[in-house]
């Protein structure tokens, strides 16, 4: 089975949240050991006494990243399915003030809701509080959104699923070397921070250590796009359109979609679809733009911006059941139920911690 | 809701909470009985049998249809029904174990060990007779449940406080509990075939296996087991035990109400 | 009552954390949490003490879902083994005991209001982020996501700019 589970059949669920629990002990365990089930400790980074929670994080951040470009450039998963399915949206203002009162939460709770759990299961009274205030606070909130001005906050700045490498247009590798790079260099900074204010030292022997290993995951992942070719490329995936949303706009409303269909004129004679227009790939890209979307049936090397790939062609658009409708003049079948055992679609707001 | 009344042509009324924490507190109460026998410097503790009895009941009784027709229960002994078995077991367990506190006599530490076992198996017995629902058909049931209330037991043993010596004894019998518990979840898997799908794969796959065998049994042997090394006690592991008893029962009176 | 002062340096247990991470994406296909869950265990105590309520507000009653149950979730589940393994992590590093931490120069009420008014703010601002530092930084800065990453600096900036005025609570 290739890497992730999804939600294939009941029986898997249930295992999946056997999963759940042991990767939380897991979680749980190294967030003790890092020190973060204690309050002094994690408010120190505010200062600049201790700047542990810096360290931690984004050393797991870059681990992570960097690890999953490895595992995509080598073919275990994709990258934007499973980013997608990760992360949640972008949502700018509630995500930009939200981390601010966040932060701001965390410095006079001296917890994050994930370490104040860990810190309520080390006997922390103070933790086991803030555990209370995160429950009320998330509770309140609900209350909150009932206002609609709170409601247009909540869903303001809302940019789909928006990654850093789409912001900045390389392929997603480098942005990752990129990442790790800036983050050995804030460590460094760190350290000095550190030892001028805090005066601890980690020992260098560790220091050369955890970097160097950054420097070697970081080479690796670059490397794996100069040897699995088409990754970069493939990470941006073409986007599609499904043949059930065609048929479907091709009922309804015709005019509002350019259809055109790159396969050879013999092929197209055979079978094609109502309105479609035959046109040579190579003219594709001096085509006029009318303001419409624009729709390509067949295989075609580069999308011209702003076109959508008809999924699985002229195969798909002759299996819809909708289309059969069409042409024998049966009544359109009614919508199909939600598919099981299929690679469930990214949730509608993403992953991650959204409720 | 639930009437406690067995009419051969009656449906099988809906269990909750209440019967769960009846058999909870019921294997509570076995385990102390057998712990304060068996171990003699924790003979005080015996007093929580009684107490835990009677909460137990009291959480049954509330939630009784008809509360008068409990007095029926001891109009006659029906060998052949286990309710009617438990209701006189509950019965003697008041004088047996009141007088071994107050007046530790060999004979009523026998007679306390031998109510014990009965009042823990009595509970599974009660469920695995019922062989119509699927997740009590084994009567590896009575020695699951025995085993979890003498582990219960252990834990709130631990909770209060004792000596070291005592609560290494004490820690010692919990974790043999947990490994017996184990052992004992094991064949009965093994005895209930088709029913044991409800736990793996079935709708009740995750709650058992994180909170009952995980949290409830896992994780506090491990935290014991420190303990026991590095002299140190702390009360996380008993708490997760007794929630996992909880747990155990409260899933299983639910699983056997499930069709498969 | 502390025994121990043993911590893992920060970078080794970064490479933990990042290990863990990378497990949970590629076997699960989905990011750690934290608020995901307290939200839901806010609604399931909802729910007990007043339902009427709970299915009046549809942002309540949409939690739910059409599971079973409204704590029938992977977060859920997740935040139960995190537990877990802080207990373990405490107890075996003689970390484990009743304890305030922030006591010393405020009072133990002032911390403990300070604690639960944080606490309420971090639940807050978590909704509103669609996760906390363990969902939305760790997981979706991980992979890059943009607004976890303008998430993860403001968390940074609110906790600086709070600093000062909390200086008393932690020096």
């Amino acid at each position: 089975m290739t890497f992730p589970f999804t939600e294939l059949s009941a029986a898997a669920r249930e295992g999946g949240l056997i999963v759940a629990v042991l990767i939380g002990i897991a979680f749980g365990f190294v967030l003790e050991r890092a020190g973060f089930g204690r309050a002094d400790k994690l408010a120190a980074q505010f200062y600049l006494r201790d700047m542990r929670v810096f360290k931690v994080m984004f050393t797991a951040i870059v681990t992570a990243m960097l690890g999953l470009m490895i595992a995509s450039g080598f073919g275990l998963a994709s990258l934007r399915d499973l980013s997608e399915s990760i992360a949640s949206w972008t949502w700018i203002w509630p995500m930009l003030i939200g981390g601010f009162v966040l932060g701001a939460g965390f410095i006079i709770s001296g917890y994050c809701p994930g370490t104040s759990i860990v810190a309520a299961a080390s006997g922390n009274i103070d933790g086991a509080v803030t555990v209370g205030g995160v429950i009320t606070g998330t509770f309140l909130y609900s209350e909150l959104l009932q206002i609609p001005a709170f409601q247009r906050f909540h869903n303001s700045g809302a940019k789909g699923a928006w990654f850093l490498y789409d912001l900045i247009k390389v392929p997603p590798q480098v942005l990752a070397a990129a990442v790790a790079v800036m983050a050995i260099l804030a460590f460094i900074g760190a350290e000095k921070v550190e030892a001028m204010l805090g005066g601890q030292r980690t020992a260098k022997r560790v220091r050369r250590f955890a970097f160097a290993t950054v420097v070697a995951l970081v080479v690796v992942a670059v490397v794996t796009i100069a040897i699995v070719p088409g990754t970069a490329v493939a990470s941006q995936r073409p986007s599609t359109i499904s043949a059930s949303d065609l048929a479907r706009t091709v009922i309804d409303a015709p005019w509002s979609v350019r259809i055109i269909d790159v396969r050879d004129a013999a092929e197209f004679a055979r079978d094609r679809i109502p309105g479609a227009q035959n046109i040579k790939p190579e003219s594709l890209k001096d085509l006029p733009d009318d303001g419409r979307p624009v729709v390509i049936v067949g295989n075609v090397r580069g999308l011209p911006p702003n076109a959508r790939l008809l999924a699985g062609g002229m195969a798909a658009w002759n299996a819809e059941p909708l289309v059969r409708a069409m042409t024998t003049g049966a009544p359109p079948p009614p919508p199909p139920p939600a598919a099981t055992g299929v690679i469930q679609k990214p949730k509608k707001h993403g992953g991650g911690c959204s409720s | 809701m639930i009437e406690l009344e067995f009419t051969p042509h009656g449906a099988l009324p809906v269990w909750g909470w209440e019967i769960a924490v009846y058999l909870f507190l019921g294997g509570l109460a076995a385990g102390a009985m057998i712990l304060a026998s068996l171990t003699k410097v924790t003979r005080w503790f015996i007093f929580v049998a009684p107490l835990a009895l009677s909460v137990g009941m009291l959480a049954l009784f509330i939630d009784l249809e008809s509360k008068l027709h409990v007095w029926r229960f001891y109009t006659a002994l029906r060998i052949t029904s286990p309710m009617s078995w438990g209701a006189w077991i509950l019965l003697l367990i008041y004088p047996a174990t009141i007088l071994y506190g107050l007046r530790p006599a060999e004979t009523l530490r026998r007679l306390n060990i031998a109510l014990g076992i009965a009042l823990g198996a009595y509970t599974g017995v009660l469920l695995a007779t019922l062989t119509a629902r699927a997740a009590w058909s084994s009567l590896f049931l009575a020695p699951l449940f025995l085993v979890s209330g003498f582990s219960t037991a252990a834990a709130l043993a631990m909770l209060l406080p004792l000596g070291e010596e005592e609560r290494q004894r004490v820690r010692r019998w919990d974790l043999i509990a947990i490994g017996a518990e184990v052992v004992v979840l094991g064949f009965f898997f093994l005895d209930l075939r088709g029913g044991a799908a409800l736990f793996f794969g079935g709708p009740f796959t995750a709650p058992f296996w994180s909170l009952v065998v995980i949290a409830g049994l896992i994780v506090p042997a491990a935290l014991e087991l420190v303990e026991s090394r590095r002299h140190i006690h702390v009360a996380i592991a008993p708490t997760l035990i007794l929630i996992g008893g909880l747990a155990l029962r409260w899933i299983f009176v639910l699983a056997g109400q499930t069709a498969i | 009552m502390e025994r121990s002062e043993k911590f893992w340096n920060p970078y080794l247990a970064g490479m933990a954390l990042g290990l863990v991470l990378l497990a949970t994406f590629l076997i699960m296909g989905k990011g750690l949490g934290a608020s995901g869950a307290a939200n839901r265990i806010g609604v399931f105590i909802a729910e007990r003490i007043a339902p009427g309520h709970v299915a009046a507000n549809p942002n309540l009653a949409s939690t739910k879902g059409d599971r079973a149950s409204v704590l029938d979730d992977w977060l859920v589940f997740e935040v139960l083994g995190v537990f877990l393994g802080g207990a373990l992590g405490a107890v075996t590093a003689g970390r484990f005991g009743a304890k305030i931490i922030g006591a010393g120069n405020i009072s133990v009420a002032a911390r403990l209001m300070f604690a639960f008014g944080g606490g309420v703010l971090m639940g807050l601002a978590a909704r509103a982020a669609r996760g906390c530092t363990s969902g939305q930084a760790l997981s979706g800065g991980a992979v890059l996501s943009v607004g976890s990453w303008i998430f993860m600096l403001s968390v940074f900036a609110g906790g600086y700019a709070l600093a000062w005025f909390m200086r008393r609570e932690w020096s």
